[in-house]
């Protein structure tokens, strides 16, 4: 498949102390949920991908360009989304007049049916919508824009309990034979069954980049009344009742992951827990 | 190097008009109430004996604080944590970001506000064409002080320019106070260059012997009409040919130095 970021041994950081230490990185196209703890550096790699910060030592290659130039050629190919959103004070309708013609695949009735299914207008100044609005109305542009890759840094944040069950809709109707989402998120239950491959960034480095069919070959989760102590079970958390449990090999039955706990048991004992 | 992904004409007005409508409606604005304030002030002062002093007197500092206050404003977006992204990425190029926001500073603010200000001055010379039966004169932009004040405008503009680049906040102020603090250090230097050369004079001066003093002055009287003509031109390439391009030039370097740096 083709590369569209390619990462090796990267180096940045804010002060003396450095946030990525020979980070390495891949990505084909897909829907890529990155995951991390506060602070470990998800926006910031996402801001170095699309040209936004520059790395200090290593290399990033995004779309085949160095995205430190910000050449057209590369920035009308990738559409960044970022956490803190900002809305010009014009119609919707005219903010993609005049948008989207930097955009050369822009698609317009994908853009309409996104905006139907969030249940918002474009006939209203979209500095006067709600937070939430003016997000939904951002990812359904960034949808239309068909670029080969898309970052996406936390979506979900301010969507309503319907709406993240809208954007999941959205999310899944792209074209992910050829584009590349990358959704950086703390919230994994609001991705759950819609991210695949995962990527986790923890201490400066990428200790996890799998699809979901890899993990769950190498693991699986069961409920137990007893204590797991002295079991075969690398990782465990006490719940009501019992305990969930992480087990080597694959499940027989359930052919689902809980996010929340496939990051706890990452962070907790490190990507080796899952080799 | 690919001419394309450094300058498009196309995509150089496509950005021109999005930065415009959507970043600039403000200025828009601005401008329509410019022409209110000006055919006001025009109205109020030329009781049927308008003067060419009072266009000047109008046209003027609108030229100078409103293009400087807005060029100072320029850069507002590159060094706001929340808009910095849409500007970063919107698809065009470094050259043609910078373009836009120099052109919208120099040729469109100045061709901006003469239209502004002759339509001001249109709508007056009816009212009193209508209401007094007097024709107050139109202002007209050929005259030479609207073109000189344009000149040196241009040069001012591209300190103020590079201060909006430079600056993350309070632009214009911090542009202002740095020329305030590089003049009275050149101030500082010359005076101590001169305390060193004159030294003789000043300390018979203050031992009560003012003869040297005055022997002393006359050294200092410089007769301007005299200097080298080769170095008034020299001076005068330099003002009108060479500080505008440095400033732009180093303003464009500090440009695409811009990353986003609001943290993790």
């Amino acid at each position: 498949m083709k590369t569209v970021i390619d990462i090796e041994n990267m180096i940045f950081g804010y002060g003396k102390e450095p946030l990525f230490d020979e980070l390495n990185l891949n990505v084909t196209p897909g829907l890529y949920g990155l995951l991390g703890k506060n602070g470990a550096g998800k926006s910031t790699l996402l801001k170095i991908i699309s040209g936004q910060l520059y790395p200090h030592g290593g290399s990033c290659l995004t779309l085949g360009e160095n995205p430190g130039d910000r050449t057209p050629s590369l920035l009308s190919r990738l559409y960044y989304l970022p956490e803190d959103i900002y809305v010009p004070e014009i119609k919707g309708s005219r903010y993609v007049e005049l948008n989207a013609p930097f955009y050369p695949d822009f698609d317009h009735k994908a853009f309409r049916r996104s905006l139907e299914l969030f249940e918002v207008t474009d006939n209203k100044k979209l500095n006067t919508l709600s937070y939430g609005q003016k997000k939904k109305f951002l990812i359904a542009f960034a949808v239309a824009t068909n670029c080969p890759l898309i970052l996406l840094d936390e979506p979900t944040n301010g969507l309503d309990i319907p709406s993240k069950s809208q954007f999941r809709q959205v999310a899944a109707s792209m074209d992910l034979e050829r584009c590349a989402v990358i959704i950086s998120t703390h919230q994994v239950r609001d991705m759950e069954m819609l991210i695949d491959p995962i990527i986790i960034v923890d201490k400066g480095k990428i200790i996890m980049n799998k699809s979901m069919d890899e993990i769950m070959n190498s693991c699986h989760i069961e409920f137990q009344e007893e204590d797991p102590a002295g079991s075969d079970a690398v990782y465990w958390e006490k719940v009501l009742g019992g305990y969930t449990v992480v087990k080597r090999g694959p499940s027989e039955d359930a052919r689902n992951m809980d996010l929340e706990f496939l990051f706890n048991l990452t962070i907790a004992k490190g990507p080796a827990a899952l080799d | 190097m690919n001419i394309e992904n450094t300058f498009n004409p196309k995509r150089f007005m496509l950005l021109f008009k999005k930065d415009l409508i959507q970043g600039y409606r403000p200025l828009l604005i601005t401008l329509a109430a410019a022409v209110g304030a000006t055919f006001f002030l025009l109205l109020v002062s030329t009781p049927g004996e308008v003067s060419q002093e009072v266009h000047m007197g109008l046209f003027t500092p609108m030229l100078w604080a409103g293009g400087l206050i807005f060029t100072s404003l320029i850069f507002k977006e590159a060094h706001a944590l929340n808009q910095i992204h849409g500007w970063l990425m919107t698809p065009a190029s470094r050259l043609e970001k910078y373009l836009q926001k120099l052109l919208l500073t120099t040729v469109f603010f100045t061709l901006a506000l003469i239209v502004t200000f002759f339509t001001a001055s249109a709508l007056n010379t009816l009212v009193y064409l209508l209401f007094f039966s007097q024709r107050p004169p139109l202002f007209n932009p050929f005259q030479s002080w609207v073109w000189i004040n344009i000149g040196h405008y241009m040069i001012v503009q591209s300190i103020f320019f590079l201060g909006a680049a430079w600056f993350r906040k309070f632009n214009f102020v911090k542009t202002v106070l740095t020329l305030n603090v590089l003049q009275i250090a050149a101030a500082l230097v010359l005076g101590l260059i001169a305390g060193l050369v004159y030294w003789t004079p000043i300390r018979e001066a203050s031992h009560g012997n003012a003869a040297w003093f005055m022997e002393a002055g006359q050294i200092l009287t410089l007769r301007f009409t005299s200097v080298n003509p080769a170095l008034i031109t020299i001076g005068k390439v330099v003002y009108f040919g060479l500080l505008a391009p440095f400033f732009w030039i180093v303003s464009w370097l500090r440009m695409k130095e811009i990353e986003v740096k609001d943290g993790i």
